[in-house]
């Protein structure tokens, strides 16, 4: 089964009959004309739902929706998702056409076009939306971009994918729910963290957690000194146990004084895998 | 705008604290103010006030736009960035689109815009047609108050009338003759800016009649509170149209708290501070009305999860009263 198909049995089960009736009528109108009727169904989606449907949650599980990854959607942003997947033209006219849903979108829409932006046709024309995408202000439509979409991970060369990893962290998006973020990886990401951790301990600010587990192959000395003290200073135990993994890493470089008060904690050490998933709930 | 700035203060009448403990837990809409000139600080005031959902009208900027895309770009930050803005400080946020009177006398640029319209008015988050009518009243002003009005009845929208400084009542009068001439429902048009001079028109000809709380140039609330008690609180809301000028975000509730220190009842404060509003703009066909009571109701400290409940405990506050910034 496509991955449209799939979406739209999952959104079905969620909506009235007449809700379905309209989105099949619509759906053929879009086969029949799309440039005529898209606009006119995909802006005025949120009225032809009711208020409890359109703002319900869905999730889908991944083997289901193949590209998308479909957490905690909105039924509304589900349903414009699966219209722009009904979208099809030749290069030219299709690039033009949702360059200008862009162009004209709200909030909602914008958060829909984003989310769809692993399902639309010839990845390369979206790049640079991406990445736009991600300097967008609006935090909901920065979180569509960032959090569970593969495009980026597919899509984005190292610098943009490493701004976008650094804006994460400075939005206070989650981080683990970035699509590749361990397997995309790098030692100029792991660089820029380093110089964020120095910004931070400066301003005797927070420091994520996962900043230290992302760079942790490449901490220099006076990055390992922060380490240390913030270890010790954590008080939350998730945080702690992630503190304790870029440690390990790092282990053979750690101060005396801090492995003569901390070396028993590397015994109990858990794998990395169950940390994150210790951390994520 | 401000453009009586030498007015002796002492002509302004005596002041009475600010004491909002009156309206704690009322609930109140602006139907009126223009978010993109006012900061962080008005957001905040206004929730702690208890103004959970303003209405923004596309207007004038405060010097003419010279080209399209700045229009465009206007009225996408009123669907986007100044909606989402809001959404931090537990506000929900609706505007109203429309090509401004001053910039109608623009023509080429005002045929322009008239194109670029259809693309926004069925957009979330905007609830009709506005701030349309006129300023100095010319043809080219008239021209596009008309087409906008088409526009509104073709697309079953309320609109919302701005009605000018200058030669206000003959203005007011007809803006209205011209809206009727067009088969508008007065039901359907909220006539703003209102004074004891042309109230009686607006209301006996059945249009929503709006006033805008405005120190120096418009309304004052003692003269408002006389009006809601010779005319009654029906089919009347009040607003701040709080701009770029000196004007205040807090008028609509500073106005109801001096409306019940002056002995109007709380139903009719209620009314003309926020049902009315809610009915004129047809709220309820955009947002479950209960979420409002909602958001009145939640603990603003709690995290903010969730798209249905705004807590304005989502931004920080910073410490006013303390010169360290951290």
């Amino acid at each position: 089964m496509k991955t449209t198909e799939k979406v739209m049995e999952a959104l079905f089960q969620r909506l009235s009959m007449e809700e379905i009736t309209y989105l099949n009528q619509s759906a053929q109108q879009i086969e029949e004309d799309y440039k005529k009727h898209f606009v006119r169904i995909f802006s005025t989606l949120n009225r032809r739902l009711s208020f409890a449907n359109r703002e319900s949650l869905i999730s889908l599980p991944a083997t289901d929706s193949a590209k998308l990854l479909i957490v905690n959607w909105t039924v509304l942003k589900l349903a414009r998702v699966w219209l722009l997947g009904l979208l099809h033209d030749e290069k030219e006219a299709y690039q033009q056409f949702i360059d200008k849903l862009f162009e004209y979108a709200d909030m909602q829409e914008l958060e829909a076009l984003y989310a769809a932006l692993p399902l639309l046709d010839y990845p390369e024309l979206w790049v640079e939306r991406c990445k736009e995408g991600i300097r967008n202000n609006i935090g909901t439509v920065q979180q569509a971009v960032i959090e569970h979409n593969t495009f980026s991970s597919s899509q984005l060369e190292e610098e943009a994918w490493n701004q976008m990893i650094l804006k994460a962290f400075f939005t206070g998006k989650n981080i683990l729910n970035i699509h590749g973020l361990f397997e995309r990886n790098n030692p100029a990401l792991a660089a820029a963290i380093v110089d964020y951790i120095y910004e931070r301990d400066s301003a005797k600010r927070d420091i994520h957690p996962m900043l230290w587990v992302l760079a942790k192959e490449a901490l220099p000395e006076r990055a390992l000194g922060i380490l240390e003290e913030r270890y010790a200073a954590e008080q939350d135990p998730h945080n702690k146990s992630l503190l304790l993994q870029a440690l390990a890493t790092n282990k053979n470089q750690l101060s005396q004084p801090f492995m003569q008060l901390h070396a028993s904690e590397f015994d109990q050490i858990s794998p990395i895998a169950e940390v994150l998933e210790a951390y994520k709930k | 705008m401000c453009t009586e700035m030498n007015r002796d203060l002492s002509t302004m009448g005596k002041p009475i604290p600010l004491e909002l403990d009156v309206i704690k837990g009322m609930k109140f809409v602006d139907p009126h103010i223009h978010m993109v000139s006012r900061t962080t600080d008005d957001y905040q005031a206004l929730f702690d006030a208890g103004v959970l959902l303003v209405i923004e009208p596309a207007f004038w900027v405060g010097q003419p736009r010279t080209g399209l895309d700045t229009f465009k770009d206007y009225y996408s930050s009123l669907i986007g960035w100044e909606r989402f803005r809001a959404s931090q400080f537990g506000i929900r946020h609706f505007c109203t689109i429309g090509l401004n009177s001053r910039e109608a006398n623009n023509e080429p640029l005002a045929e322009q815009v008239m194109e670029l319209l259809p693309h926004f008015i069925y957009k979330e988050g905007v609830l009709g047609i506005g701030e349309i009518g006129f300023d100095d009243q010319t043809a080219a002003e008239e021209k596009y108050y008309r087409a906008q009005l088409e526009l509104a009845k073709e697309a079953n929208v309320p609109v919302q009338v701005h009605t000018p400084h200058r030669d206000k009542t003959r203005g007011t009068i007809r803006s209205m003759e011209i809206a009727l001439e067009h088969g508008l429902d007065p039901q359907m048009v909220i006539i703003d800016h209102n004074s004891e001079e042309t109230v009686k028109d607006v209301l006996d000809r059945g249009f929503w009649a709006g006033f805008t709380i405005y120190p120096f140039t418009k309304m004052g609330n003692e003269r408002m509170v006389d009006i809601v008690k010779t005319y009654g609180p029906e089919k009347i809301m009040v607003n701040s149209a709080a701009d770029w000028g000196i004007s205040d975000p807090l008028a609509v509730p500073k106005t109801a708290a001096l409306m019940l220190q002056k002995g109007i009842a709380r139903e009719s404060v209620e009314m003309v501070t926020y049902s009315n509003a809610i009915e004129a703009f047809a709220v309820s066909n955009h947002i479950d009305l209960a979420s409002l009571n909602d958001t009145l109701q939640a603990d603003p400290s709690a995290k903010f999860e969730g798209n249905t409940i705004l807590r304005g405990g989502q931004q920080p506050r910073l410490n006013k009263g303390s010169i360290i910034i951290s």
